[in-house]
């Protein structure tokens, strides 16, 4: 996590604390009627949505009656706005609440008929679903989502409609005109405003800019109890550019609001906008004579206006931006304060900025501001709550809008300044807090502040979305869209810190741009790449020229030797792995091989962040798979085994929870691991990566079973452990069915490879669907075939050859389809390693097996050899400890070692004592020698890694370190 | 052939004049065009203080008998540059010659220094003159006197990277002076200066290996030792990973090495290793003979590739006096295989296998066989050869087993009994410990003997 970023977050998190201890206070209840402040009632307002428990508290001026009318006048609208846009879920969440509120309804009205908005409403739904219906077509164009509420609402429409058919007929036979409809919609979601100005009490720009329209149509003059009505039932009106996550839709699945939030706004909507503006200019001057006469009695409520005091001014000009700029970050982070009035305030200052310089200020605030609200939208966020500093919200993201919008500032900001050059912003630039900027004449100047983290805080945003997004919704891909121009965005800040030479921004930034490139295979970069350039603002950058942009494969090798050359370690070794992954995605297996063991991260892979580390265990499993598509079986199978047999490659690749979890993590924990989550695009199919394992497992392993006989150490250690285990399981069953899954074909196909029917094995392999995945799945289908025939060859030859005595090479080329001389080559290659004890018979083509072959040992010859076999393990060790104890440092309890010895050749303290001194001279000594060692061996190692590239093991090896390593840090 | 021409490669590692004997030698050759190699030399020598010889490299080219006025103005400038480089130097090189002064000198350099400074008026600037002129010397070709020079300088100076700079000049002079005895010891030397230094990053290391690897070939394949000294210096460690990383053509030489050196026999499996490990950075026929033979066991392969490596060796400067051990030598391993794995052996096969005539090869493998001693007969009315493939029962293999561990276990002993001795601790110990040391000593050995009399 960067510098810039976790600081951001602390600031962050302690702006979420303050507004969250500012809305506790209200869940207490009854206190908050005793001292409810204008402003933190306002808070409470916009950041929380179920007041329900507070209604009861608020409800002292209005009466039931009131109060369930407004409910389902609101929720009426929703519904109806809801069904003209085809978001049957929202409808379906929606309606179940109106029928509820509509029952309690009837029970206060007692007899006296429910609003004809509530007819309406259930006229039009009951229109949509029952009468008109949809045909399959139009289905197909919903949402599953959206279409099973649809359904569901259709079944259950009849049941709802019953009650109230009479009525129903009635408005049916006399509908109510359209235009009081909207004015009744509309009136509910301008309910809220006056409110909300008046509370805020900072208008006055709005005011300026209102020139108090004529009413366009007679609007129904608000009733008491609607302007009264509590804040969920108005907020909900002015969504669309306010607060989204305020919607009491909250709990039902963002999924569906952050999609209905996309859509442009309807008819309805804009006209309800415009009946709300008009009628926030009308309340404006009201509500600024109520702040100004010192308390503003708003809606029957005595309420002490802070926010009164605290951002009343006159109008802004730009000689007082400054000032009023000032004024507003002052108050970020402040208690109560309102973020998304600050927006607003922050626009209108944007509207009057004079020069570039203004401009950066604002927007630079403005972003900041718009991120701030995005944060506090979580309401009283988990991570907050749970008191963990730095811990960004991990319970919400920042709705689609917001995120449109923030991004829109970032790139505007990115745009003044290309447009002036003169200005630089970065971090560490001496704080520029002059009253007023008004005499400003485009000299060089550089601002406090951090484009990269805004970028940054941006993309965070946007995995943090994708993360909470069920990645089986069209909701997720209509989100992927913005990874478009938020890549461009990225470039486009790359460009503007390669001019400003900004090496630290530029570095995290051009990181940024990889993690968006090294996933994807070069073909969906090129166009990435064009429908980025498409976009505007595209500088010229030296890193990527223009000229290499068009090659994907080119401009990640620019953005990676940039970063290796100039990054600090951390970011350098991301950099590399995430190429490692890129190289391994399009086969180039031996490049990136290559370039994770110069790495040398996998000596200390468990050292370094979690983050890194799983990216480490990515490359690795993307490795292992580059190698299965060559054919590289064993490399495959050593990249892969530590991850697979570890048990939790989810975690390791951080992508999801096991089932079956064996550790209880505390919230905190489960929190950050959250937080870790790979997006789901990004993911690394793990039915596959097994898949893969299993197969490369099972053709090393099963012909390793099959030498048992002449190799007696092969029954007890397998080479796949987990493998093995899977084997003797699928063996103990009594009645084994066809192969349904990935693994059962694996298991099958390898009991018909232990029998030498390679035929048969192969077919169960090739009847694995899985393979589709990958790119060249018929080639890999053949490799595969290939393989299987080579290893049934040897895995027979093992089984029977004690039953031969000689066995012609043309019958087993025949046998195994294989031409004569692959099967001569594998023959003689057996021979010659010793794994057959036979000869080739060059004269009249056939294998003879050697005497030895027949005579199977005796129990005392195995024995006999295996007990040589340990003297000789005993010997190495003896000399390696030796070795260790003259060349590598102190061993750990040398010393005493050392005295004992003595103590127990000579008796007597005095010798034992001076064994202690011999032991500790002596270990001095080595020590010294120790360090030099490791010095040279350090040294040796030169980029090329010479334990690295050890060669297979060594990968293996790494792989071990990595996976477990990640392991470590997870725990 | 000029596919497997190593020649580009080998200059990139290469200093200017090490690559001349290389075109010389391909001059001899008709892999390329004569013009292109003349032109590839006056390119070469360009650049160095031998424009003498350039010249008429030019006039050759070009036929021409005049040579442009550049060729004059520079002749001119390296005559005066030699001229007052001899001149600042003179002192210097006088004091050095003088015995006395050679005798007075220590170990130590920065004390040798002061010594000159004060006795002899040497200041450090004149003893940096000194490496310029030794440079100046081997830039005009002047080998002997670079070598010499070069060789003072290395001994006097106290800047570790010029000494080092110094003692590469002095390999290269003692190389194109074909002293291959002290050049070999330059180079070992070099060797252990390259291991033990620090440097400012690995891939410096890296890249002075690289040379030293390159410029070693040079030594090893004209000194009568070479033969086990590129063997042991490739198969270490630090030298394979540096083949693998920045020169797997290297390999080639590597193999021959290892090929034609019966001696190290056992170091072919090493080689094997390494060869199929990087065989998809670099192949040529001398790996992938040794792939065939070892890897796929693909023997027609395998002899299609010894004939093709006839030529590729031939083609090659260091390896060229090499080919008929080479081949020789293979096609020992080739029959060793071969017979390891046949029980039953077609001669006529195998010798037309082994590119050889009939009558020939059977009296080859009739030598083989008696040579090797291998438990073979042949049948000269069937032409076959039978193998009594060795059949090692459990008792035998028990019994290899454990006859090293006796061994094992006496040396180790012995390193533990040499450790704890006080004669023993009294060697680990270095001169100047021991010096340090000196106060502490006896009493210390008094214990220890009152340990040892116990």
């Amino acid at each position: 996590m960067s510098r810039f970023f976790r600081s951001a977050q602390d600031s962050d998190s302690d702006s979420d604390a303050s507004s969250s201890s500012g809305s506790e206070s209200f869940d207490d209840g009854p206190q908050q009627k005793q001292a409810p402040t204008g402003a933190n009632r306002f808070a409470r307002v916009a950041f929380d949505s179920d007041s329900d428990s507070d209604d009861d508290v608020k409800r002292v001026v209005k009466s039931p009656k009131e109060k369930y009318t407004d409910e389902t006048v609101r929720l009426s609208a929703a519904v109806l706005k809801a069904a003209r846009a085809d978001e049957w879920s929202a409808v379906s969440a929606d309606f179940d609440k109106l029928k509820a509120a509509a029952e309690k309804l009837k029970g206060v009205l007692k007899g006296e008929s429910l609003p004809r908005i509530y007819m309406r409403c259930l006229a039009k739904v009951e229109d949509r679903t029952v009468r008109e219906g949809m045909d399959r077509e139009q289905l197909a164009k919903l949402s599953a989502s959206d279409a099973r509420a649809f359904n569901k609402l259709k079944q259950r429409m009849r049941k709802y409609t019953e009650p109230f058919a009479k009525q129903l007929a009635e408005y049916r036979a006399n509908p109510v005109d359209s235009a009081e409809d909207d004015a009744a919609e509309a009136e509910t979601a301008a309910d809220e405003q006056p409110q909300g100005a008046a509370s805020s009490s900072d208008d006055d720009d709005e005011a300026d800019r209102a020139v108090p329209a004529p009413r366009g149509r007679p609007a129904r003059p608000v009733p008491a109890a609607a302007s009264g009505s509590e804040s969920d039932g108005s907020y909900w009106g002015s969504e669309s550019d306010e607060d989204e996550s305020s919607s009491e839709s909250e709990d039902e699945g963002r999924v569906g609001f952050a999609r209905w939030l996309k859509k442009t706004p309807t008819k309805d909507e804009v006209s309800a906008k415009k009946t709300r503006k008009e009628r926030s200019h009308r309340a404006a001057p009201a509500a600024a004579a109520a702040a100004a006469s010192g308390d503003d009695a708003d809606d029957g409520f005595t309420t002490v206006g802070k926010g009164g005091k605290a951002v009343q001014k006159p109008a802004v000009t730009a000689e007082t931006l400054n000032k009023n700029l000032k004024a507003i970050r002052d108050s970020r982070g402040r208690k109560g304060t309102n973020k998304h009035e600050i927006i607003r305030q922050l626009e209108t200052l944007l509207g009057v900025a004079a020069n570039p310089l203004q401009r950066c200020k604002v927007l630079m605030a403005l972003i900041s501001a718009q991120f701030d609200s995005a944060g506090s939208s979580a309401g009283g966020s988990a991570g907050a709550a749970a008191g963990a500093p730095g811990a960004p919200a991990a319970a919400t993201y920042m709705p689609a809008e917001q995120w449109t919008r923030a991004q829109a500032t970032i790139n505007d900001m990115l745009a003044t300044l290309e447009e002036n050059s003169q200005i630089a912003i970065f971090e560490t630039a001496d704080v520029h807090d002059d009253d007023s900027d008004i005499a400003y004449a485009n000299e060089a100047i550089t601002l406090n502040g951090s484009i990269v983290g805004f970028v940054e805080r941006l993309d965070d945003e946007f995995t943090r979305a994708l993360q909470h997004i069920d990645p089986h919704t069209p909701d997720y891909i209509e989100r992927m869209r913005d990874s478009v121009p938020l890549y461009a965005t990225i470039a486009r800040a790359q460009c503007y810190f390669e001019r400003c030479d900004l090496k630290d921004s530029l570095c995290r930034v051009v990181l940024r741009r990889v993690e968006h490139l090294y996933y994807r295979t070069d073909q969906v970069n090129r166009q990435v790449e064009e429908a980025a350039a498409a976009l505007p603002g595209r500088a010229t950058s030296t890193i990527v020229p223009a000229a290499l942009a068009a090659s994907p494969e080119a401009a990640l090798q620019q953005l990676c030797s940039f970063l290796y050359q100039t990054a600090d370690p951390v970011l350098r070794v991301r950099a590399m792995l995430m190429h490692v992954f890129n190289h391994a995605l399009h086969k180039r297996y031996y490049v990136a091989r290559d370039l994770l063991l110069m790495s040398h991260i996998q000596e200390n892979a468990h050292q370094v962040d979690v983050k890194t580390q799983v990216l480490y265990n990515r490359a690795l499993a993307q490795l292992g798979l580059a190698a299965f598509r060559l054919g590289l079986i064993q490399e495959s199978f050593e990249h892969t085994v530590e991850l697979i047999s570890s048990g939790n490659q989810r975690e390791l690749l951080a992508q999801g929870v096991s089932q079956q979890r064996t550790l209880q993590l505390s919230p905190a924990e489960e929190q950050l691991m959250r937080l870790r989550q790979l997006p789901f695009h990004i993911n690394i199919n793990l039915e596959l990566l097994e898949c893969v394992f299993l197969t490369a497992s099972m053709l090393i392993e099963i012909p390793y079973v099959a030498s048992a006989n002449t190799n007696p150490e092969a029954r007890r250690v397998p080479i796949s452990r987990g493998f093995r285990r899977m084997l003797d399981f699928n063996e103990r069953q009594v009645f084994v069915g066809p192969p349904e899954n990935t693994r059962d074909h694996i298991m099958a196909s390898a009991k018909a490879l232990a029998a030498g029917d390679w035929v048969a094995s192969r077919d169960y392999i090739h009847a694995i669907k899985i393979w589709s995945l990958l790119p060249d799945c018929e080639q890999i289908k053949e490799m595969l075939a290939r393989k299987i025939q080579i290893e049934a060859l040897r895995t027979y030859l093992f089984t029977y050859s004690t039953q031969f005595e000689a066995v012609g090479l043309d019958d087993l080329a025949a046998m195994f389809s294989l031409p004569r001389p692959k099967v001569y080559a594998l023959l003689a290659r057996m021979v010659y390693h010793g794994e057959l004890q036979a000869s080739l018979d060059e004269v009249s083509g056939v294998l003879a097996f050697s005497r030895a072959n027949f005579e199977a040992p005796s129990r005392l010859q195995q024995t006999a050899l295996a007990l040589s076999n340990k003297a000789n393990a005993f010997a190495d060790i003896n000399e390696r400890i030796f070795e260790l104890k003259i060349n590598g440092g102190q061993v750990p309890g040398d010393r005493q070692q050392g005295g004992f010895e003595q103590g127990g050749r000579g008796q007597g303290d005095r010798d034992g004592r001076s064994g202690y001194q011999r032991g500790g001279a002596g270990g001095g000594r080595d020590g010294r020698d120790g360090q030099r060692n490791q010095g040279y061996g350090r040294r040796d190692g030169g980029p090329g890694g010479r334990g690295g590239r050890g060669g297979h093991r060594g990968g293996g090896r790494g792989g071990r370190g990595g996976a477990s390593g990640a392991g470590g840090g997870r725990y | 052939m000029a596919q497997f021409d190593l020649t580009p490669q080998m200059a990139s590692s290469l200093d200017r004049q090490l690559v001349f004997p290389l075109l010389e030698f391909l001059s001899t050759k008709n892999v390329y065009k004569a013009e292109d190699i003349l032109n590839a030399k006056v390119e070469l020598l360009s650049n160095t203080g031998m424009v003498d010889y350039t010249g008429e490299l030019y006039k050759q080219l070009h036929g021409v008998d005049e040579l442009p006025a550049e060729f004059d103005t520079k002749r001119e400038e390296v005559i005066q540059k030699l001229m007052e480089s001899e001149q600042k130097t003179q002192h210097i090189r006088e004091v050095i010659e003088n015995p006395e002064v050679v005798g007075s000198l220590r170990q130590d350099k920065l004390q040798n220094m002061r010594l000159l400074n004060d006795n002899y008026q040497c200041t450090p600037e004149m003893v940096l003159e000194l490496y310029k002129y030794g440079q100046l010397q081997y830039s005009c070709g002047n080998y002997g006197g670079s070598a010499d020079i070069l060789l003072h300088f290395s001994i006097l100076s106290t800047d570790s990277e010029l000494t080092l700079s110094a003692m590469w000049g002095k390999l290269a002079s003692e190389i194109l002076l074909g002293n291959w005895e002290v050049a070999y010891e330059d180079l070992l030397k070099l060797r252990e200066t390259i291991d033990k230094m620090h440097f400012k990053s690995p891939s410096d290391q890296l890249q002075q290996r690289v040379w030293l690897l390159h410029w070693s070939m040079f030594v090893f394949f004209d000194h009568p030792k070479g033969r086990d000294g590129i063997v042991d210096t490739f198969m270490l460690p630090q030298y394979i990973s540096t083949i693998q990383n920045a020169c797997p053509w290297l390999l080639r030489y590597l193999a021959v090495a290892v090929v034609t050196n019966r001696r190290r026999r056992n170091m072919m499996q090493e080689l094997v290793k390494i060869v199929e490990q990087v065989s998809y950075m670099y192949r040529d026929p001398v790996t992938e003979f040794v792939e065939a033979l070892y890897v796929d066991f693909d023997f027609d392969r395998a002899a299609e590739k010894l004939e093709q490596c006839e030529d590729v060796l031939d083609n090659d400067m260091f390896i060229a006096r090499a080919v008929d051990d080479f081949v020789e030598n293979a096609r020992l391993y080739f029959a060793e295989v071969y017979c390891r794995i046949h029980k039953h052996i077609d001669m006529a096969g195998l010798t037309k296998r082994l590119n050889m005539k009939q009558e020939e090869g059977e009296k080859w493998i009739v030598k083989l066989i008696r040579d090797t001693r291998m438990d073979a007969k042949v049948d000269f009315k069937a032409n076959t050869i039978i193998m009594n493939p060795s059949y090692n029962p459990v008792y035998q293999q028990v019994i290899e087993r454990t006859k090293a561990l006796v061994f094992r276990s006496q040396v180790l002993n012995g390193a533990i009994d040499k450790r704890d001795s006080p004669a023993g601790r009294k060697d680990d110990n270095k001169l100047d410990q021991r010096q340090k040391r000196g106060q502490q000593r006896p009493g210390r050995r008094h214990a220890d003997n009152a340990v040892a009399v116990q």
